[in-house]
């Protein structure tokens, strides 16, 4: 079978970027295979925010806020991705409110890790000042 | 209908789930999720006498094995991602084949959005054993690959074939060869419409009666990998050729074989090797390439119409035994129907008003659409026998193609009614847009005008 043909969604190369933070994007999308990076860029510098893997779904806040992209998104080695479009997906959503269940089960597991990493930044700080009190 | 008291799961309740095709595997997959989810346990066993893994129709839930591009999402958003070997082949185009010429459409989302499995471990190789060396094509069947997900969430699996059911002071029992099952809270049908045992369910008295059908024929021709690749490529066929008796026909690519689905009246084996031999379909195929004489087929049958009281006291009744969209994505109504169950029976309860109640109107979706799919598909058939009104919407299609910017009005009408991918309402909604109706109309005057400068030069 010629590569690709027995693959659904679309392929990209390691290092494609799928999309860039600030764009505007009205598609989410879905990891068949492979595993995309999570980024944040602020000159020459890379901080990745988290590595998704199959399976995982990313994209799918600018479907409900209409946002620009919080961050951009890139390919980690060859990925194969699902991409669902806005008005498709709130029509399934629509029909079916508990296809939802899942997506808020992750994106309330990404709030729960989130919350984690600001509380323990926040002790970092605060145990920081403290030991610099005479300093500051 | 009763009032009954309030029939609920408690924890550890037991549910025997009566087949293992998509609908008895969706039930179990959701169904064990969400007790999960509300922190409570549930005992779930799958009853299926079949072995996917096995080779020919006696392991395979005999269908042509095209899973929508709108199912591939909503199992993908579920955490179901379909991938190779169970995807035999991602489809991002349907050729439309009439005896007036065709028209390839490319999928709106212009993605490889559709799937093509093989519902059992794949077709008896009879004409590739003796005459093709090459490797046999990997591949992993859809119904095994659900029922393995199912297992994963902690269902689990009999390979037990159930022979009757019965009711006993309002609780049904099963009965396998060897005798009573265990008992269970709550008994799912999800036998399909291929199956004795569907009557048992009838005999109940419950008000239950089983959906109308029809058959359906279905072969898997072998012409090798290379020539499914070269001749076929990702796209799916679907034949409007006016053969006698004869619906609907399309020639599915998998892997090293093709899968020929007919739909009508008393098709036999000699309309399938007339519709091979029809120089539309003729014309796919390798040129040395000759119709051969043994493949696997089998003749299954189809949900045409609903099914009447899907449900009652601790019996709910689901997928192909209950409602599935007409003609298409069956596999997508197994999903719709068995989450509705699913859903009801762990967050309501199992009488016959909760089912009523939250899992019937599933239903009663399905069934009203299908009247709106009737009507979409006698007006095919209309169009299909009425050669101008088929060149004007060939036409207008082949035009949206060419001109992306003039919107893909007709082509998305044609594109959802036969791959499943839209509500037939939706679709018939649309279809009534004053510019489609605008650009028929243009591309009718104009077949007329072309006949009747044909028919003058003539003279
Ligand atoms: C020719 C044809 C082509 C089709 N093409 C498509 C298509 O391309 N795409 C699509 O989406 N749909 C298609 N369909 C429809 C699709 O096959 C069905 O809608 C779908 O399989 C329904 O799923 P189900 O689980 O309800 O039933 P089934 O798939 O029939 O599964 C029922 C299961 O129950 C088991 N069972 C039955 N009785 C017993 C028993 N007594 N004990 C234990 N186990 C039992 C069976 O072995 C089987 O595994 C097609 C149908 C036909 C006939």
């Amino acid at each position: 079978m010629k590569d690709g043909e027995g693959s659904l969604g679309r392929d990209y190369k390691d290092g494609d970027i799928i999309f860039e933070e600030n764009s505007i994007g009205k598609e989410m999308y879905i990891i068949l295979t492979g595993k995309v990076k999570v980024i944040k860029e602020k000159g020459d510098v890379e901080t990745i925010l988290a590595t998704l893997e199959e399976g995982d779904f990313f994209g799918e806040m600018s479907l409900f806020d209409n946002n620009p992209r919080s961050a951009s998104v890139k390919a980690l080695g060859n990925v194969k991705l699902l991409e669902i479009n806005q008005k498709n997906f709130l029509k399934k959503i629509s029909r079916d409110p508990s296809l939802a269940f899942r997506m808020l089960e992750k994106m309330s597991q990404r709030i729960r890790k989130t919350d984690e990493k600001i509380l323990n930044c926040t002790v970092e700080i605060k145990d920081f000042i403290e030991d610099h009190q005479e300093f500051v | 209908m009763k009032e009954n008291s309030n029939l609920e799961l408690n924890d550890g309740a037991k549910i025997a789930v009566l087949g293992g095709g998509p609908a008895g595997s969706f039930f179990s997959i959701f169904a064990l999720k969400l007790t999960r989810q509300i922190g409570k346990n549930i005992d779930l066993t799958i009853y299926e006498n079949k072995n996917f893994s096995h080779d020919g129709p006696s392991s395979c839930n005999m269908c042509a094995g095209v899973v929508s591009e709108s199912l591939v999402q909503m199992l993908a958003i579920e955490g179901i991602c379909l991938k190779p070997p169970i995807v035999q082949r991602a489809i991002d185009t349907y050729c439309f084949q009439t005896i007036g010429g065709d028209v390839f459409l490319n999928s709106p989302s212009k993605q490889r959005g559709i799937a093509t499995v093989y519902r059992g471990g794949g077709p008896v190789n009879q004409a590739a054993s003796e005459t093709d060396k090459e490797h046999v094509f990997e591949r992993k069947s859809f119904d095994d690959f659900l029922l393995d997900c199912a297992e994963k969430e902690g269902a689990k699996v009999e390979n037990v074939r159930i022979e009757d059911i019965k009711l006993n002071n309002g609780r049904p029992i099963i009965f396998s060869k060897r005798g009573q099952l265990p008992d269970a809270d709550l008994v799912v049908g999800a036998c399909g419409i291929n199956s004795k045992i569907i009557k048992k369910f009838e005999e109940l008295g419950t008000g239950y009666i089983c959906p109308s059908t029809i058959k359906a024929y279905q072969s898997e021709i072998h012409i090798g990998e290379q020539n499914v690749s070269d001749l076929f490529g990702n796209v799916v066929y679907v034949f409007l050729i006016n053969q006698p008796g004869v619906k609907f026909a399309a020639i599915t690519p998998k892997g090293s074989y093709v899968t020929v689905s007919m739909l009508g009246k008393d098709i036999t084996r000699q309309t399938v090797m007339d519709f091979l031999n029809h120089p539309e379909v003729k014309s796919k195929f390798p040129d040395s390439w000759k119709t051969p004489d043994a493949f696997c087929r089998c003749v299954p049958k189809i949900n045409v119409g609903a099914a009447r009281h899907p449900f009652a006291d601790r019996i709910v009744m689901i997928g192909d035994a209950s409602s599935a969209r007409l003609y298409k994505d069956g596999i997508g109504s197994a999903y719709l129907t068995a989450k509705a169950a699913a859903n009801t029976a762990i967050l309501y309860g199992v009488g016959e008003t909760d089912f009523h109640k939250y899992y019937y109107p599933s239903c009663r979706k399905i069934n009203r659409d299908n009247i709106f799919g009737k009507i979409m598909f006698a007006f095919t058939g209309i169009i299909n026998q009425t050669p101008i009104l088929r060149e004007a919407l060939l036409n207008a299609s082949r035009y949206e193609q060419k001109h992306p910017e003039s919107g893909y009005k007709c082509s998305t009408i044609l594109w959802d009614t036969f791959t499943g991918n839209e509500p037939y309402i939706d679709i018939f909604l649309r279809a009534f847009n004053y510019k489609l109706l605008l650009r028929i109309l243009v591309n009718i005057f104009n077949a007329i005008f072309i006949r009747l400068k044909k028919s003058g030069d003539k003279k």
